[in-house]
Formats: C-alpha cells, structure tokens, sequence
C-alpha cells in the first residue's frame, strides 16, 4: 500500500509530460511489490538457470547419459526421465533458451507493432486503415496452426528460427495497443503546441508521442514475451521445435509421449511445469504493474 | 409468473426429451453386453475417411477391416512358419518353372451377402489390381502378372511374366501386416476402384467374407457384429468367434493407452511403451504381455535402421557409410526405444528363429564387418583416411567444404533424432535434423529427397532372406524425383542384382539359396548402404479380464499382432474368461 502512495505523485505526471519518464519507472519498479516480486521471480529462474548451466555438464542432457526413470537423489537432484535424461541438467540447460525465445520474438513483435502502431495512430487516413485491418487480419489467424505448418517447412529448426517464426504473429496485439494510445495522445493539447513551436510530425511522434507510450510499450512487451514462451511451448509440444537444444516444451512434451503423469514421474512433469507458472506468474505481475503504472485509475481500483 | 410457468415446462420438455434420447442411445450402445464385447485399440490417431472401405490410399484398414472383414487366401503363422490355408484349401500349385500357379478355392466359402465366393472373383481382383496398380498391394500383381483365368469355379490360375517361386508368399499370405485382398465381382464390377468407398450400411456394404460386419464408422471408433452366418462356421473350418461384437477404437497417447488397459476398458492394444508395462500390472495383474518375463515384448519384424543416399557425395562412399557407423552408439539408441532392454541388430533381419540360422550360418562374415561397434576414434580416422582435416571449428573439412549431412527424420520421433545428431556432432559433422510431419517426411524419403533418413523401418524378411535383400537391387531406382516403392537408397550394384535375381528364381530354402545369401550378405556388409540399428520390440498387450486364450511365446499358437489381417487367427481362439 505504501509503494502505491508513495507513487502517487509521479503517476499524476504520467499523462503528457516526457520529463522525468525514466527515474519514474525505476523509483516505481522499486516501490511497487508486484513489479519487484514479478521480477524477481524471473530474475530467480535466470540465475538459476544461468549459473547451473555452467556447472552443469551440457552432455546429462542426453538420451543415455544417466539411469533411465530415477526419482530424485543425491546424485540425481531431479531424478532423470525415461530415457536416461538428468532432469536438473535438462531444466539448467532448457530454462534460458525458453526465455531466449520469448525475449527475441517479444523484441521483434514490440518493436515492430510499435512502430506500426506509431505510425497508424499518429497519421490516421488511409495508412491508419491498411495497417489496422492488416493487423485485425493476423490477429484472427489461428496462429498455431500456421507455426506448426511453418515449422514443418523449415529444413531444421534453432532456437532463433523457432523466435523469429513465432514473431511473425507477435507483432499484430502490440500493433493495436499502441495505435489507441497513439490516437488518444495525437489529440492532447502538447501536440499542436509543439506543431506550433515548430516541430514535424516525424519529430512529435519520436519526442512527444513515444515517451509517453513506454509503459504501454513495456506492458505490450511483456506480454508478447508470455505469449511467445506460450506459442513455443505449444510448436514444442508437437514436436516441431528445436530438437537439440534443452528447452520447457521440449521437456514437458516428452513427459507427456512418456506417460509422466501415468507412471507417477511427478519429478519429470513437475520442474517444467513448476518453471513454467513461475515465468508465467512473474511476467504477469510485470505486465500489471507496468498495466497499472501507465493506467492510474487501475490502481485506484485495486485499492 | 405465466410466463415463467410456460418457460419452466419448456425447459422440462426439453429435458424430458434429452434424457429420452440418452436413454435410446444407452441402449443401443449397451444392446450387447461387455462381456461378450471385445474392444481393441488401433494407432495412427482419428481415421481420415472412416465411410470409405475401398481400396484407395486413404481407405480405413486396420481399425478392424483387415482383421475381423477381409479374409486372406493364406495366412502366414509366424510361429509355425506355415502359410495356413483360408479362403484357399490347400497349397497352390506351381508348374515346372514357376511361372504360373494355381489357386484351390475352399468349398462353401460365402459372401456376407450369401453370394458363394468362386474363381471368378479371384481373378476378377486379380485384373482390378494389374489394371490399378495404385490400390492397396496392387504394385506386384501389376508388375509380375500376365494374366488371370477361370480354370473352374473352384480353381483359378496365374501365369506370371517372369518365374517367382514366391509369389504366393510375399502377395497372399500375409507375410507383414496384410495380403492381396480378393473382392466381390457382383459388388465391385462396373465402379471405379480408385474412387469407389464401397460403404453404405443401408445396404449391406462392405462386403467381405469374414465373420464380422461392419454397423458403425466413426474417426474414433468402428463396431463390427458378428455374421452368425459365417461360412466358415457353417462349413465347420473354424469355430464361430465368441464375441458377439468387435470394437475398435482410437488408442489415444501412451497414457490413455496405458490408462485404458488398466481398467479393462479395452481388451488390446497395439502397442504399450515397455517402461510402462510393469506400471500397467501393478494396477490390473490380468494385462499380460507376449513373454511373461521382462520386457514382455513381441519382435516386429522391421528393425530400426538409417539409410544414406548413395547417389549423393559423400555418401556414395562405402567407407565414409562405414565411418557413420562407427559413430551411432547403437545400443544407446536400442535401450531408449526399449526401456532398457535393448538388442543391437547386426544385420536388418528381425530376431526371428528361423531367419537368424541365415545369420549364424554367417557368423563370420558379422565378425568381421561388424557394424553393431560403437567406435567414435575409428570414424574420425576413417574421415582422416578419406583426405578430411579436422578444422578450427571443429568440423571436418575437405577441399575448404565442410562435412555437413541433413539427417531427415519424423517430428514426431523425439528419442532416436537427437542420439544419432548428437553423435555425429561429437566426430566432427556439421548435423543437423531435417524434421517433418510424417506425411512431409515420406514425400521427401520416396523420392530420396534426403542425404540420410532415418526413423523409418526397412521391413523385408521374416522367414528367409529374399525379401529384405530384394528391397536394394537396383531394379527400383527411379530418376530423382520420382517415386520409388523400395531402394530410397539409391544403392546399385551388379553383382549384387544378378544374386537377388538368382535367388528370385529358386523356391525358399532351396539349398543354393544359402550359398547366395553369403555372397550377398557379403556384399551388404562391405557396402553397408543401409544401417541396421536395433530390433523393434513391442508390448502387444492384452487383458484376460474379458477374454483369455490369447497368443502369447507360452502358449504360441500364432503371432500376437492385433493390427494385422493375421488377427482372424486369435479372434477364432479366444474364449470368455468366465
């Protein structure tokens, strides 16, 4: 309750000034629990993930490397799968490229929806129209569907690859986002005074329009990370993702073809699963936290 | 309040009527009860065209039709390696030189419509197949028939282009999976076989001669009732079968196959993963296996394998193919497909008796180009041989070309692709998988679009060694991109050829047939253009909840696969188990 107050002021500010933006959200992401506890959590999974990877011997993620279906031991912290897996080796080493895929197609679909969005929201007419019925098109696209069918094409699948087909659709929501906010903002009083003051349109949108959309920027951001990590685990759990590196999908649609839940090997379904609601729980306490930090009225309805 | 008086018999109306309804089709699908039901499982997932029971490619086949419907002329008994007369009555008859043959036909086998089942129809199927060489098994009779005749309503003859003493076997007899099927003329005369479904349970469709017809056709599940009728009962062939209703349904991922053994809710299914069984019994002690001690599997007869595509640098290279092999740990991959309980194969024959006596009759020639070896140091130095250098990053070089190989291999295969990339990392290869969707895969390995494939089966042999050894000669090869039935490999060679033709013309088991075997073995060993990697062993499980009497290797009266037309043999076994 404290962070929320302590906030206060600077959430007043949010609205049309660009100044200060930055020390705002750093004060903020300290003072407020859901965005500290959010990434937190993440930052512990990395850590984990990073740091065991490096004492973790790359070659325990192999078929054969290790007893087949021990519970967890001494020896084995995680137990080891049917196949003679070490799952601690497979989690260290599956976590990271998880959120690789996540980051990279989230950057990609950020970025690009956000320019879109920018220049849809700010410019209107014609160009408003292509570009939101383009994205109102992808966004109705089943996309699994069409990863799966991009997928199986692919001559062999990396973990970049799997990224940068996932952001083929990841751009479309971030698109949307920004172009209503884009819209909204183009109408605020700053913006003839700064055509007055002499600016172009390409300058208002950079210095006065996109500061103001960071926290939409960063809420849309995390988002399209979770949905990415999500997508992924779902090309994975078909089969069609990377088939060398370690990764959550990987791991938990092999539990799944191996009867994990029938045998009993909760050690087996249960860390990437586990993994997995972490991530997903602290990337959702960063996307409202940001939610909320760009939306001052959320808050008060939170209260 | 009227209102709602009205709205609140509507709605009781409506819930009258829906517990009406629930109520009929409870009935109807409880008309017969479980105990005299047998349920079995099939694979491959939801039936695409479940109303079509043609003979095209996308036909239903194994979720029943072959098994309970569709009768074969012989059915080869893997255990007494006899070919058990059927629909025929006794062995066919060859002449001199084994070019044409005669079909006995058994007395008062019928139709499921009472239509006696005579030559006609024999050769009537016999011309459909040579004239739609694209049917089920059609491709042999296609090629290697040159006609069909009537000799008398009981006897048909075949006169084959070229003499094959084995023709009967590897077409009629079910000697892998199914047979050439014989269909009726009255039924099928006047349709187009590519597009005919012949499915319409109005009117009595399909029409087989088995001792099972057809009532229900979903995706997931297919009903078969009992034809009290059967020919085969009224003749006094074989006993009629005791269920009353055959049920097979869609067996699900391993767990629903596992969960569904557990509770009687099927009496078989194809197949359950060998680490799973012993959790199956824990939880129902009647599922038995084909052995009653660990791994308590069957042998399918196609051994696991990888393939290279000898047409394509550097693959056309025996020794470069022998320095992969040294590389692939084998028994790594065999213990992961059989839950520990792995068995390297040093030749692509199945461990089966009567064919591996070819083996060890060979011992020697194994010995000495054993490819079951795991060496990785043997196939760096073989590269080194061939004028490879190792480069800074650790691959392979030769001529500033990297050594670098796609392996093409099923998406849906997560166990073996990563053993067999991993490995051919580790000595220095640029791997890399190429995975497809199934159907995506065999487009790319018929027409040998791939550099090495693997994941798929090369199944041949199951008594004697003709059949595995014809699947490589040359005789297959088409130009790139076109489709090949067998030879995806590419692999041609002469000496080879004029053995596989020699033996062609011998009958199994002639006494030369040995001799020509060594020599091809030979051959095979030395060129090495497909690998053998491990025996394919499978838990054919069934529970003796319901049933009992089923094939086990105690008591073998013949071999246990329910997906296979074979299956007519344990259906006129079984007996209630109370």
């Amino acid at each position: 309750m404290a962070a929320t107050t302590a906030t206060s002021t600077e959430t007043v500010e949010v609205e049309p000034k660009p100044q200060g933006r930055i020390s705002g959200i750093i004060r903020y992401w300290l003072g407020n629990w859901k965005l500290s506890l959010g990434t937190g959590m993440i930052v512990v999974l990395l850590g984990f993930s990073v740091i065991g990877s490096l004492q973790t011997d790359f070659k325990k993620t192999r078929v054969g490397s290790s007893p087949f279906s021990v519970p967890p031991s001494a020896e084995y912290p995680l137990g080891t799968d049917n196949v003679g897996r070490d799952m601690y080796a497979l989690m260290v080493h599956g976590i990271h490229p998880s959120l690789k895929i996540g980051l990279i197609a989230g950057i990609l679909g950020t970025v690009i929806g956000t320019v879109l969005g920018l220049v849809a929201g700010y410019s209107g007419g014609l160009v408003d129209t292509v570009i939101s019925t383009f994205a109102d098109i992808v966004l109705t696209i089943p996309s699994l569907m069409i990863l799966v069918v991009l997928a199986s094409y692919l001559r062999s699948t990396t973990i970049e690859l799997t990224a940068i087909i996932i952001a083929v659709f990841a751009w479309a929501g971030p698109t949307r986002l920004i172009r209503s906010q884009a819209l909204s903002l183009r109408e605020r009083p700053f913006v003839p005074l700064a055509k007055l003051s002499g600016q172009g349109d390409f300058e208002i949108a950079i210095r006065q329009i996109l500061p103001n959309l960071l926290p939409y920027i960063m809420a849309g951001f995390v988002g399209s990370v979770s949905g990415a990590i999500l997508a992924s685990v779902g090309i994975q759990l078909l089969g069609l993702g990377p088939l060398l590196t370690p990764n959550l999908g990987m791991v938990l649609n092999s539990a799944f073809t191996g009867a994990a839940l029938f045998r009993g090997m909760w050690w087996w379904w249960g860390p990437p699963a586990v993994a997995l609601i972490v991530l997903f729980v602290g990337l959702f306490l960063i996307s409202i936290a940001l939610d909320e930090f760009a939306n001052p009225r959320l808050r008060g309805e939170a209260k | 309040m009227n209102k709602n008086m009205v709205l609140i018999r509507r709605i009781g109306l409506v819930v009258v009527l829906l517990m009406a309804f629930t109520s009929i089709l409870l009935v109807q699908a409880q008309d017969v009860p479980r105990e005299k039901t047998l349920i079995i499982g099939f694979e491959g997932g939801p039936a695409q065209a479940p109303e079509n029971a043609g003979l095209n490619a996308t036909a239903a086949n194994s979720q029943g039709h072959h098994q309970v419907m569709i009768e074969s002329l012989w059915v080869l008994n893997y255990q007494t390696g006899e070919s058990v007369p059927w629909l025929a009555s006794g062995p066919e008859v060859w002449n001199e030189d084994y070019t044409s043959f005669d079909i006995p036909i058994r007395e008062g086998v019928e139709w499921n419509d009472g239509t006696p089942f005579t030559a006609e129809d024999v050769v009537f199927s016999i011309n459909l197949f040579k004239e739609n060489p694209t049917l089920i098994f059609a491709g042999a009779i296609a090629s290697e028939v040159a006609e069909a005749t009537v000799v008398d309503p009981l006897t048909a003859r075949v006169t084959l282009n070229a003499p094959n003493p084995r023709f009967v076997y590897d077409n009629f007899s079910v000697r892998i999976w199914g047979g050439v099927r014989i269909v009726p003329k009255h039924i099928w005369e006047g349709q187009d076989p590519n597009t005919f479904t012949n499915f319409d349970l109005a009117q009595g469709w399909p029409v087989w001669t088995g001792p099972y017809k057809l009532v229900k056709a979903s995706p997931t599940e297919f009903v078969f009732d009992r034809n009290n009728d059967w020919w085969g009962a009224k003749t006094g062939f074989m006993p009629l079968p005791a269920p009353e209703r055959v049920i097979f349904v869609d067996a699900g991922p391993a767990d629903r196959i596992a969960a569904a053994l557990s509770n009687n809710e099927v009496d078989g299914q194809p197949n359950l993963r060998i680490d799973l069984f012993a959790e199956v019994v824990a939880r129902n002690p009647q599922v038995i296996g084909w052995t009653a001690e660990p791994p308590n599997a069957w042998i399918d007869p196609c051994p696991g394998m990888l393939g290279f595509n000898t047409q394509v640098a550097p693959w056309d290279s025996a020794a470069m193919r022998w320095a992969i092999s040294y590389a692939i740990p084998k028994q790594v991959i065999a213990d992961a497909t059989s839950g520990g309980f792995g068995q390297v194969s040093p030749y692509n024959f199945p461990d089966y008796p009567a064919l591996q006596s070819w083996l060890t009759e060979n011992q020697d020639l194994l010995d000495q180009y054993d490819s079951t070896v795991f060496d990785p140091d043997r196939a760096k130095a073989m590269f080194e041989e061939q004028g490879y250098t190792l480069g800074g990053d650790g691959i392979y070089e030769k001529d500033g070309v990297k050594l670098s190989v796609d392996v093409l291999v099923k998406a849906e295969e997560v166990i073996v692709p990563p053993i067999i990339i991993a490995a051919l990392q580790d000595v220095g290869i640029d791997a890399v998988p190429r995975s497809l969707t199934t159907a995506s895969y065999y487009q790319a390995r018929d027409v040998a679009d791939f550099q090495i494939e693997t994941t798929h089966v090369n199944c041949g042999s199951v008594t004697e060694p003709f059949a595995e050894l014809n699947t490589l000669h040359s005789k297959w090869i088409r130009p790139a991109g076109e489709r090949r039935s067998n030879n995806v490999w590419g692999w041609s060679n002469a000496e080879y050829d004029g053995i596989v033709d020699e033996i062609a013309a011998l009958p199994a088991n002639d006494p030369k047939e040995h001799e020509l075997f060594r020599r091809a073995l030979e051959i095979r060993l030395q060129e090495l253009p497909i690998l053998s990697l491990s025996q394919q062993k499978r838990i054919v499980p069934y529970s003796t909840r319901y049933w009992t009497n089923w094939p086990t290797a105690e008591n073998g009266y013949v071999h246990p696969p329910n997906w296979w037309q074979t299956f007519i043999i344990p259906l006129v076994n079984i007996v209630p188990a109370e």
